[in-house]
Order: C-alpha cells, then structure tokens, then sequence
C-alpha cells in the first residue's frame, strides 16, 4: 500500500512574493498565446474565469497599466484549448504513421495567491493555509522569481523556505522524501533593465526567430542565469533558493525559464527590437501615477512555463 | 580804409566789421584795446583770444564824475574781466545827483573840464593803446566831449590804423555779436575714453569742428555711456592748433545723467568757446561741470571689462505645475530685463519652449518650440509674454523634459553670427537619455537625440556659455553641464549675479567719467 497521498488535481499555484508579477504573468498569458499564433489559446471553463480572462487582459493591452495587487487568493479555471497534430500506428503496420488532428483541453486551474501568503509572520492565517493548501492540491507550481526584488529587498530565501517547509510538513510522508509538483521556474521580469543588462553581460541573450528579433535567454541557459542572479544577491541567502528547490522537488521536475510578462518595448515605427529602446516597464512616476507599461506587450516565455506544466501534470504528450 | 574823422554808425555795421576784422587777425594770446565812451564813463576794452582761440573781452570803466572837475575826485576805475562783454556798466554808471551838481555850465560837462588825469589818460588811448575809438553816447554831455578831445588827438595825429566811431549801439552787443560770428581759430575735439583690445581704457578724442567752423556747425557721433556716478557723464570739449597736437586746452565742460546705453551724441557750436549738446534718444540735462581735470582723470579705472556682444539663448521648461512655470516664466523675464539693460553691445535673444515627451497614446507631444530666435529683447519679452498666457503644457512623461532635443535644437541653429552665445536653462526635470538608461530608468528620447553630445557641440563656440536656474536641488549630469558657467535656484536666484557670472553684464559697477568711442579701423 502506498503512502497516503492527498488527493491532488491537475490545478497550478502561482507561488511567489508580493510583486513578482503573478497576475501580470497570467494576464499576459491570453496575449501570449495568439502572438505565438500557435494551436493553443485560453479560454475560461465558467463565467466568473471568462469574466477576469478578459478583464486582466485588456487591462494590459488597452489601459497599459499593471493589474492591482492581489488581496486574496483568486482562482481562475481556465482552459488551453487546441488542435494538436498527433500520430497513431496504422494497422498494418508497413504502412507507417497515421497523421491526425485532435482537438486537446488542459485545464488550467490556476490560483493566484497574494504575495503576502507567503509570508507566514506577516500574513492572515487564512491567506496562508489558503496558499499552502492549494499548493498541497496542485499539481504544478509556477515559483516566481524576481531578481529585481531580490536586490533591493534580499527576501527571496526568507519566502521560499517558509512556504517549502510547511508545504514538506504537510505532504511528510512522501516516499521519497521529496515533494511530487511539477516546478516551474519563472525568473522573472526579464524586460527590466537591470536584469537584461545583466543577462546581457553574462553572454547568455541569443537573439529570437522572427521579425522582431526579441532577445531570450536559451533554455538551456536558465538555470546558469537562475544562479548568477542569485550570487549577485546581497543578501547572500538567494544563492540557496536554487538548492532549496532542488531539494524538496525532484529535479528532473523542475524547469528554469526566464521571462517577461510584458515583453521589451517595440517602437510601433521601427516594428523591430532596439537594443537602444527596449525599456517597457515605465517606473512609478513623480506624481503619483503608477508603474505603467510603455507600449504593446510582447510576452516571454509565459505560454511556455504553463503548457510544460500542464503536459507534463495530465501526462499529455503532444508532438 | 577810411583814415582818421568819425564813423556815424546808426546799427553799428561798419564797426562790427571793424572789430570782427580786427578779432579775427588776433593771434591766440594777443589782444588789442578799445575805448568807448558810453553815458557811464569812460570805459577801457581789453579784446583778448585766449590760448584755445576763444575771443574775450574785458572793461575798466571809470565813471565820468571821476574824469571831470569835482570837489572830491575819486579813485580810479575798476576792472570788469568776463567771458562776454558788459554786464557792469550800469551798475557802474554816476549818480544823477554828482552829474547835476557839476561845475559844467548849463547842466553840460565840457571837454575843457576834464581833469589833468583824465585827458592824459584819453590822449594815450588815442595815441596808441586803442585800436578802435567808440562813442556809444554821442548825445551824452559828459561823453561827447571827451569823445571829441579824443578823437582831436586821432586827426592831428595822422594815424591811420586807429579808427574813430560814432555808434549808439552799446560796445557790449557788438563785441558779443562779433564774438559769436568769429570762426573757430582751432580744432575742437570731444574728449573721450576709447577701450583698448586688451581692455585698459586710454583717453582718445573725436573731431567736432574744424578751423573755420562758425556758429551753428554741428556734428554727429555714436557715444557709449557707461554707469556714471551721481555727477554724471562729463562731455568736455578740447581746443588745440594742428601744429601742436599735444596740447590740448580745455574749451568747455558738462556734465549730465545719462543712463547706461549708446546714444548718437549731437555738439554744436554756439560760438567760439561755447558747444551745446544733445542727444537724439534721451532728453538730458546738460550741466555745467566745476571739477579739475585732475579729478576727472582721477576717476577714471584702468580698465574696462567690455562684454562682447551676447546672443542670450533663453529655454523655459513648461512642464510642471501651473505656478512652477509661471515662476520659471518670471525669472527668465527678469534675466532678459537684466541683461537688456546691462549689456555693452548689440544683444540678442532667443526664447525656446521645452516640456516633456508624450509616452503614452492618449499623450500629445509637446515639441520644443522656438518662440524668438536672435531678434531684439523686446520682441523675446513680448513671445515670453505669449507663454506666460499658455500656462504650463500637457504632463507627458513626469520624470524627464525634451533638454536633449532643446539642445540638439539650439546646436542645430546656432550660428555665432548674432553673439557670443549663452544658454541659460530653467526647469527641474533631467534630460531623456538617448538610450536605454541603468540608472535612472528614464525612457530614452524617442527621436534619440544626445543632451551631450549637443552640448559639446555647443560648447565649441567661442565663448560659450551655460547657465541653469533649477527649481530645486542641484540636478543630474545634463543640469550639471547646463549649469557649467552659472547655477542658481529659482527661488532664490540672484538674477543679476548670474547674469554676471554668464559675462552678460559687468561684475561689478565700474563708473566711467567719459563717453567711450569705439576704436577707429586699422
């Protein structure tokens, strides 16, 4: 008999400190998907989802403004819906490969907790065991990390290693010790100055395919990128969030991306990447008025980070 | 020439060719003598042209009741020296009462009466001493005999370069008619201060009017009056001869309260000695001025810091709040007033309007806006006014202002031609980078211009110069640069300290006795 395991669904917990960009992400992952013009979009599975899918996107698109703090713990249901090319062994099998198109549903039950529920000492018990809870149900968790927030604040360990803990106390009686989720790394914000000259002077931009010649950092490289931010860290302690994951998932579990919700600023004249002008992220101004987002959005790696997980929770295996 | 007898003269034409003849072939310093017997006595002209060739003259009158038989003879005459003739006689003139009272018989004196002294006396002067023998009071019972006593001595002596005249005229009125038709003997110069390139002043002078020139000459010339003392700018006239340029005699000196400027200066001979000026923009008093020339002298600096001509380049931030710009508009007023008043030379100004880069799409751009470009500084106040009335312009992005484009504009159409050009700034916000900036993370100038490389570009006309009045605090790198020369705060900026520290206007006051000339080609 196996352990008892907690009963655990398919859903996603965004996980990360206040102002990672959690609901930025999701807000943004509507635009992702059809600039990717690729088979999947998203769709809310009731109304009330439908009803924030289109609310957080055209916040982002039309208003160009970021969406506001979350104060308690949202849930959206949505789904990514589309047409997959798959293939199939034909009866007789010299004649090879059978070709279709099916249509795939991955639920996205995705739960975007305040970043202050990480916080075991600052945060209402509710909003606590309310993200601790749905992390245990979850069957993928998309961990923010932001490398801006960890310069100024170094709190990074602090969040991570309360929430890893009663999260381990809770699901203790794994076999092998180690936490089942899927864990995607989000380093995120990658639009940010600091972060992409950072990127940049480490060598690892590579410059995408297509028009727009957006720069990204490979996959492959995310993870070396996940730990030179974390040595650049001044409190020291970041560089410790790498083996803290590591250590209470499996490895082969998690997966490092670098990414932007709002992309890099494209001047609608140039319709190309400036490495001069790239600067979407428009600061807190003088006078009150909020971060804003300078121009169009032209998301990173957001669609990426949730289809992984998706397929990888339902076990799908599209080609 | 008519030789001895007497010239009835009823105007007195013939005898005011006589004396104007005679002045006219005086030598400066020389002077011949005149007698005139005129109803107050008997009155002894001294017809002098002084070292600068101005013709004067000089009485001694002797009352008749001295030079007739009386009781209690008197003292002898007095002497009456001045600058034009006359004035004294009738203050001069013997009381009724001794006239009356005299031992003449029917109320008449008669030559025969005249005492020893007196006929001595008249017989010299027509013997020698007097040049012209006058008779202003033919009818007059004390002078017509000693007229005819001396004009008896005339004919028996033969003489044929004296003259005798009958004129009812007074002496007085002709001398000073003759002395004001004499022609100027000598050069007139106005006694200026000309400014050395190396800046130290030296005393130069600017013609006026030549030998010749008679009354009613004018003449015409550009003067610069700097800040004078509460005495005055002094306009002094010098007088020399061609053969002795060096010496230089002083002819007349004013003095009047000319306010700082350049003035087209107009003298004009009002007769030998005597030059009367006006200026043709400014309504002055001119004043007679006592002081020494030592003194004069004295007051004037070594040098002067001369201000090349300026082209003030004026950029007014209009982003912000309402009263922030109006406070920013003031101040920029007050800079062009300042200068306008205070500059050596030609001026002109610009007037430029800079605010901020729209960055979202509702924004209108609000580009920089060449409000005056090098026209006088009136034409900059009235376009200064105009923005007053605009008030602050759209918010556009909070955290910079266009200075690289206000820059690249300036660099653009800058020439040199108009000026040494001085860029002065008001605003507060910092500069759009040209490119993504780390530090700041203000959006880049989205037409990519460069604050400094268009301020080196500016810096390398000669004699640029930059100033900045911020709002507050002292700014970044672009406002460090804008500040280079002179930097203040709007609040608390004095205005004509910075307008000095720019080289607008002099450091310190420096007070110049003389009206300045520019120098003269080659």
């Amino acid at each position: 008999m196996p352990p008892s395991e907690p009963a655990r669904d398919y859903g996603i917990t965004m996980w990360g400190a206040s102002s990672t960009g959690k609901t930025t992400f999701l807000a943004a992952l509507s635009v992702a998907l059809i600039r990717q013009r690729g088979p999947w979009r998203v769709i809310g599975a009731d109304q009330a989802s439908a009803t924030q899918l289109t609310r957080l996107t055209t916040g982002l698109t039309q208003r160009r403004t970021f969406p506001p703090a979350t104060a308690a713990v949202e849930h959206y249901r949505w789904e990514l819906v589309g047409m997959v090319r798959r293939a199939a062994r034909r009866r007789w099998r010299w004649l090879g490969w059978r070709h279709y198109e099916q249509l795939v549903t991955i639920p996205l039950d995705l739960v975007d907790a305040p970043g202050e529920a990480a916080d075991q000492e600052r945060a209402a018990p509710v909003l606590w065991d309310g993200l601790i809870e749905n992390m245990v149900n979850s069957g993928g968790i998309v961990f923010f990390y932001d490398p801006v927030r960890e310069f100024e604040n170094g709190d990074a360990f602090a969040h991570t290693f309360g929430v890893l803990t009663e999260l381990s106390q809770r699901m203790r009686d794994r076999a092998d010790g180690r936490l089942p989720h899927y864990v995607a790394v989000c380093i995120a914000k990658f639009d940010e100055i600091r972060v992409f000259e950072t990127a940049a002077k480490l060598g690892l931009i590579e410059e995408e395919a297509g028009d727009r010649r957006f720069p990204r950092v490979p996959g492959d490289e995310a993870k070396g990128f996940f730990e030179q931010l974390c040595d650049l860290s001044h409190s020291g302690d970041a560089e410790m969030v790498l083996s803290l994951l590591e250590q209470t998932f499996r490895p082969e579990r998690i997966r490092y991306f670098v990414t932007s919700a709002i992309g890099f600023y494209l001047d609608p004249h140039l319709r190309v990447y400036d490495r001069d002008n790239y600067q979407n992220h428009l600061p807190p101004q003088d006078d009150g008025e909020p971060a804003r987002i300078r121009g169009s959005v032209y998301p990173i790696n957001v669609v990426e980070p949730i289809l992984w997980l998706s397929q990888s929770i339902s076990g799908e295996a599209g080609e | 020439m008519l030789m001895s007898g007497t010239e009835q003269e009823p105007g007195g034409e013939g005898l005011r060719e006589a004396i104007a003849r005679d002045v006219a072939g005086l030598p400066g310093g020389a002077a011949f003598m005149i007698s005139e017997f005129a109803a107050a006595g008997f009155i002894t002209w001294e017809v002098r042209r002084d070292q600068d060739g101005t013709p004067h003259a000089r009485q001694w009158l002797v009352p008749w009741s001295e030079l007739y038989h009386r009781r209690e003879p008197g003292p002898s005459g007095h002497s009456h020296e001045q600058g034009r003739p006359g004035g004294h006689r009738a203050a001069a003139e013997p009381p009724a009462a001794e006239l009356a009272g005299s031992e003449l018989t029917g109320g008449a004196l008669t030559g025969s009466e005249l005492t020893g002294g007196a006929r001595a006396r008249i017989t010299q002067a027509a013997e020698g001493s007097s040049l012209l023998l006058v008779c202003s009071a033919p009818a007059d019972p004390s002078a017509a005999p000693a007229f005819a006593l001396a004009r008896g001595v005339l004919e028996r002596g033969g003489v044929t370069w004296r003259r005798a005249f009958t004129c009812p005229v007074p002496l007085e009125d002709l001398l000073l008619e003759v002395f004001t038709d004499d022609p100027l003997t000598q050069w007139y110069d106005l006694v200026a201060l000309r400014r050395t390139p190396e800046g130290r002043l030296v005393f130069t002078t600017r013609q006026l009017f030549a030998p010749g020139a008679v009354r009613g000459a004018a003449e015409s010339l550009t003067v610069r009056c700097e800040p004078s003392d509460d005495a005055g700018t002094v306009f002094a006239v010098m007088a020399y001869r061609l053969e002795e340029r060096t010496t230089f005699r002083r002819v007349t000196q004013r003095v009047a309260n000319v306010p700082h400027g350049t003035y087209e200066l107009t003298a004009e001979l009002r007769r030998p000695g005597e030059v009367r000026f006006r200026l043709r923009e400014l309504a002055v008093k001119f004043r007679p001025d006592r002081r020494s020339w030592e003194e004069l002298v004295a007051r004037v600096p070594p040098r002067l810091d001369r201000l090349r001509p300026a082209h003030l380049i004026v950029a007014v931030e209009v982003s912000g709040s309402t009263a922030r710009v109006l406070e920013r508009i003031d101040r920029a007023e007050q800079l062009i007033r300042c200068v306008a008043a205070g500059a050596d030379g030609p001026l002109h100004v610009s007037l430029i309007s800079f605010g901020a880069h729209a960055v979202h799409r509702d924004d209108a751009e609000e580009p920089v806006t060449v409000l005056s470009w090098a026209q006088s500084s009136g034409v900059a106040l009235a376009a200064l006014s105009r923005l007053r009335e605009r008030g602050a312009a759209p918010p556009g992005y909070s955290r910079a202002a266009q200075l690289e484009c206000m820059l690249t504009t300036v660099a653009t159409r800058l020439t040199g031609e108009h000026g040494r050009p001085v860029l002065v700034t008001a605003g507060s916000r910092p500069a759009f980078p040209r490119r993504v900036d780390r530090v700041s993370e203000i959006i880049p100038c989205p037409n990519r211009n460069d604050w400094a490389a268009a301020w080196y570009h500016l810096r390398q006309h000669p004699g640029m110069a930059f100033g900045a009045i911020r709002d507050f605090g002292p700014g970044g790198e672009a406002w460090r640069h804008l500040g280079h020369d002179a930097a203040g705060q709007l609040a608390a900026v004095d205005v004509r300290r910075f307008a000095a520290d720019l080289g607008l206007v002099s450091s310190t006051a420096q007070y110049i006795p003389f009206p300045l000339v520019e120098a003269e080609e080659g």
